[in-house]
């Protein structure tokens, strides 16, 4: 605990003196300090993962902190700002206005904070990492692009019911190029092909369980506007083999942004199917290939209490 | 490797009582590192999705 608080500390640190002398007004720092203080960001003291962490270890295992502390405290801030960035246009895709980001932001200040938070990103990257690193970066985030704009229609309807490949092709695009982002971002060129395997398993894994979590939650749209995620594709797969299509009638005969008082019975009926079981198996399942790689290649590493700090924050309690 | 491990999944979940010795004889069949993980999950009994180690935002 005391490794991760100083790590995080370092960061918000960076953070506090970037965002003060950004050339931005007094309300835009404001919002952008509330909306780093949100579940799941690095100023909010209960946050488990957060990506500049993440990218902190990562770096970790391939810079020695001693020389290239700097370096590696500022990328992962920028991370912290692009990933904040993306999830803003997340939640104003989904319309997701009663998140607990847009509660804060209004949509037109929103709009133009994303803006402003991937272009800060941006700046940090470009004056710590060389052009082909930066290029690298912007291609992974051209894909999350590309993958949020598909995302829009990405839904279950009457004709077309995604299937489960289908799934992981999408948020390979959409989610899991900012995993990759960060390993572009910190890992030597000729070691790519390895990482990416990493970053891939890290990736589907978390936007699995991301996924099932969010069937039940109301601040999430996810299952009002019948996004193709994991969990409804697979209800619905078991809804047609022993309910008569039960879940997909529900889902296309009802509009549930009217008829909250179903969503109740619709998600006991997903759990009932096995799909959140069946999710929760399978982001344990990438995770865990992730951990095994890792630790493989911990073995030949003369960074190995890096390696150990990564695992340890992945969530392994074993190592 | 998913589709034996989602007809696995829909033929357990909704029994009340399953042993893990059960789920350890219907999971052999699966991959060695899908094993173990679809036995403990099976044998839990939770109301609400696991919150995976990975709770990213």
């Amino acid at each position: 605990m005391g490794l991760i608080m100083q790590n995080r500390d370092k960061i918000k640190n960076f953070l506090n003196e970037y965002i003060s002398e950004c050339e931005i007004n007094s309300d835009t720092k404001d919002f952008i300090s509330s909306l780093l203080h949100l579940k799941g960001k690095i100023f909010n003291v209960e946050s488990g993962f957060t990506w500049a962490e993440f990218n902190y270890h990562i770096a970790s295992l391939f810079e020695s902190t001693d020389k290239r502390d700097s370096s590696i405290v500022a990328c992962s801030a920028a991370i912290e700002l692009l990933v904040l960035a993306t999830d803003i246009l997340d939640d104003l895709a989904d319309q997701d206005l009663n998140g607990e980001l847009l509660t804060w932001v209004p949509a037109p200040q929103a709009v133009s904070l994303s803006s402003v938070l991937l272009m800060e990103g941006l700046h940090i990257i470009s004056q710590y990492k060389n052009s082909q690193i930066f290029l690298s970066v912007v291609a992974q985030l051209r894909e999350a692009a590309q993958g949020q704009t598909m995302d829009l229609s990405f839904c279950i309807s009457r004709k077309h019911v995604p299937t489960e490949k289908e799934y992981f092709a999408q948020i390979s695009r959409k989610s899991v190029s900012l995993t990759r982002l960060v390993f572009h971002l910190n890992v030597p060129h000729k070691e790519l092909a390895f990482w990416s395997k990493v970053a891939d398993y890290i990736g589907f894994s978390g936007q699995i369980s991301n996924d099932a979590r969010d069937i039940f939650d109301d601040t999430k749209n996810d299952l009002v506007d019948k996004k193709a995620t994991l969990p409804l594709i697979k209800a619905i797969e078991a809804s047609q083999a022993r309910d008569d299509d039960w879940l997909l009638m529900m889902l296309t005969t009802k509009n549930l942004r009217e008829s909250r008082d179903l969503l109740p019975i619709i998600r006991s009926y997903i759990k009932k199917t096995g799909a959140i079981k069946y999710c929760d198996i399978l982001s344990e399942v990438y995770l865990n290939k992730a951990l095994l790689l890792l630790k493989k290649k911990q073995e030949t590493s003369t960074n190995k209490m890096h390696y150990t700090d990564l695992i340890k924050f992945l969530g392994d309690d074993h190592h | 490797m998913n589709e034996k491990l989602w007809a696995l999944v829909q033929e357990f979940v909704d029994k009340a009582h399953v042993g893990n010795a059960e789920l350890a004889v219907a999971g052999a069949d699966l991959d060695s590192d899908v094993s173990s993980i679809f036995t403990k999950h099976m044998s839990q009994i939770s109301e609400l999705p696991a919150s995976g180690p990975l709770e990213w935002v």
